[in-house]
């Protein structure tokens, strides 16, 4: 683990996601705004902690995803036991869960990394002091400052190091808009597993093993996809399907959604724009948990 | 009017499979108890009219109990917080199933025909009738296969129904379905003369996990319709919070808070109680207020059935 300490005597850290080196006090990332608690950590456990990325293009639902499932693992003690590190780590979920009990969602994520929402758990299934532990480190990723990293690679230099690290992916793909017909979640989750695909690329006909869940997200507006996931994917993204099956080796399809009734508040606002700001109604998750579950058990 | 299934002159020589030829008696072997004591009259020159229509009675009596009238408060703003605009409404007594009508009774429905007999349904669904399918493209719930629900869940209430569904059922039975002020009184009991009684929960006034089944419950899943009766209502009505929310006969029209109108992509319905997946305990009690496009088949959705107090017996 030669990233916990430049130098023997020097009092700096350096970071493990994008290896800037930062003063031992401090909380986050200069750099990259990852949580420093992860370097600590391993210093004491002897262990690196596994890096879970949460994928997708601006508006997929990432935030509202992990939110929920943050919120999950912290409450489900008969499934899994998770521990936050850090206050900050929970940020993320007490952020979502205020506002789906006001019915309306949380604000976009910003684009600079140093306003992202890390979260830092150490997770292990329920049964038994022997089932393993995992570190996990999840940030929520501006879906814009991912799209312009696919763009230009090396723009977002965090975010490269982190795919890197990441020892699985979550895709999240907005299984609304490709039900009605859009091809831009195909071809950005497309752009993304290329992307992937070349950072781990060894040799050229050597599938990628690092495990990727595809979670088809806002599945409430396309309640077809929950019956046979699979076949919505080769149906509305058949180009992200055919990349998947002939490129990497661990794949697997989700579907969920954490909204149980959406609505929408309509009018004009101040300025006399017609808008439509969309209300959930009332919460119901459905497949949240699940693909974490495939996910953990797999990397 | 009631034309179907036993009609002597339909093609293949009248009932379906099972389902007895005599009218009078198909009703009672298709628990339309409902048609049976509020339009029993026609059939009082039938032979065991007397024997028939008292099982009918006592069915019901043994299925519903009496709501007492009452009144309710509700929201008309999509945030309920003190203050907020409400309007309250008045309700008269009726009877409420005591559970949610189950796979078992829908079964019965369904084997009817009564997915293919257009009379029943509302004419303005009727494009929409054909899409009222199982996972096998047989008519029914949307969670069935081959036109027939799971045996292991003959017990557990129906789901996948969209809220024609529920409420044809229910006219096909004999009842309807509560409206969204009717469900309110009788999960929250505030009963007219004890003016400021209202509970929170139909057991009292604090969420209890045990009571009901919410996600906290822990289940992932509906139970049989008879499980928690520690969560019952003074009436021994089950299950009004939990399990699965229920389709009312009312339309869901509220506004944000700053007064303008929320809409759905179609008519929403109201549905009320909180479901098996409900996270937020907030929105699983007698006064939470939400809605659902009228055509949507969820896995969390049901529907139990209501007799005018006055049509018993009648
Ligand atoms: N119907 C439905 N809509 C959802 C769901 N989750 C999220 N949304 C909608 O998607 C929008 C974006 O959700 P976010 O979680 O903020 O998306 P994000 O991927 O984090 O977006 P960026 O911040 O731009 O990266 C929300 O404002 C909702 O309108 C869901 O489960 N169902
Ligand atoms: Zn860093």
């Amino acid at each position: 683990m030669g990233w916990m300490q430049a130098e023997p005597n020097d009092p700096q850290l350096r970071c493990m996601i994008c290896d800037a080196l930062n003063t031992v006090d401090v909380v986050v990332c200069s750099e990259c705004s990852a949580p420093m608690a992860l370097v600590h950590d391993s210093v004491t456990q002897g262990r690196a902690p596994q890096i879970v990325s949460v994928l997708g293009d601006s508006n997929v639902g990432k935030t509202v995803y992990l939110g929920f499932l943050l919120d999950m693992l912290s409450q489900r003690a008969n499934e899994f036991e998770a521990i936050p590190k850090g206050a900050y780590s929970v940020d993320m979920q007490q952020n979502v869960v205020a506002s789906m009990t006001q019915r309306t969602f949380p604000a976009k994520t910003a684009m600079e990394p140093d306003r992202w929402h890390w979260a830092y758990y150490q997770a292990r299934k329920a049964g038994g002091r022997r089932s393993k532990w995992y570190d996990l480190v999840m940030p929520d990723l501006a879906g814009e400052s991912l799209a312009a990293e696919i763009a230009n690679p090396a723009t977002y230099k965090v975010i490269r190091s982190l795919l890197g690290k990441s020892a699985g992916s979550m895709l999240l793909v907005d299984a609304a808009l490709a039900a009605n017909g859009a091809t831009r979640p195909d071809f950005f989750a497309l752009k993304m597993m290329s992307y992937i695909d070349s950072l781990f690329q060894t040799k050229r006909d050597a599938k990628v093993q690092t495990p990727i869940a595809i979670v088809l997200c806002k599945a409430d507006h396309c309640p077809e996809s929950f019956d046979d996931t699979r076949r919505f994917v080769q149906g509305s993204l058949n180009r992200l399907w055919n990349l998947c099956e002939s490129r990497f080796a661990t794949v697997e399809y989700f579907a969920c959604s954490s909204v149980g009734s959406l609505a929408y508040a309509t009018g004009a606002d101040d300025d006399g724009l017609e808008f439509a700001r969309p209300i959930p109604l009332h919460t119901s998750l459905q497949g949240i948990l699940e693909p974490f579950e495939w996910l953990i058990s797999r990397i | 009017m009631l034309r179907g299934f036993w009609r002597q002159d339909s093609p293949g020589g009248g009932g379906r499979a099972g389902i007895d030829e005599d009218p009078l008696r198909a009703h009672m072997q298709l628990e339309r108890f409902g048609v049976i004591v509020t339009r029993g009259e026609k059939w009082r020159a039938h032979q065991d009219y007397e024997t028939i229509f008292q099982s009918a009675l006592d069915a019901i009596d043994q299925r519903f109990s009496l709501v007492p009238e009452g009144f309710v408060s509700m929201p008309t703003t999509i945030v309920d917080e003190p203050g907020c605009p409400e309007v309250d409404y008045e309700t008269e007594p009726f009877l409420l199933a005591r559970t949610c009508v189950t796979n078992a009774q829908y079964q019965k429905f369904v084997d009817s025909g009564a997915y293919e007999d257009l009379e029943i349904w509302p004419e303005s669904i009727w494009p929409h009738l054909i899409g009222f399918q199982d996972l096998t493209g047989k008519a029914g719930p949307r969670f069935w296969r081959g036109g027939r629900h799971d045996p292991s869940r003959s017990d557990h209430p129906v789901v996948g129904i969209c809220s024609y569904e529920a409420a044809t059922y229910a006219a096909w039975a004999g009842f309807r379905l509560p409206t969204e002020a009717e469900w309110q009184m009788a999960a929250s009991w505030r009963i007219r003369t004890s003016a400021h009684v209202f509970r929170r929960y139909p057991w009292g006034d604090s969420h209890d996990p045990r009571r009901c089944n919410t996600w906290a419950s822990g289940k992932g899943g509906t139970v049989p319709v008879g499980a928690h009766t520690e969560g019952a209502a003074p009436n021994g009505v089950l299950q009004l919070i939990g399990n699965v929310w229920e389709w009312t006969s009312s339309d869901f029209e509220v506004t944000d808070e700053k007064g303008r109108p929320v809409v759905g992509d179609m008519l929403l319905k109201s549905i009320r109680g909180g479901a098996f997946d409900t996270y937020f305990s907030c929105q699983a009690t007698s006064h939470f207020r939400t809605g659902l496009a009228c055509l949507a088949r969820p896995h969390n959705v049901g529907f139990r059935c209501v007799l005018d107090a006055g049509r018993r017996g009648n």
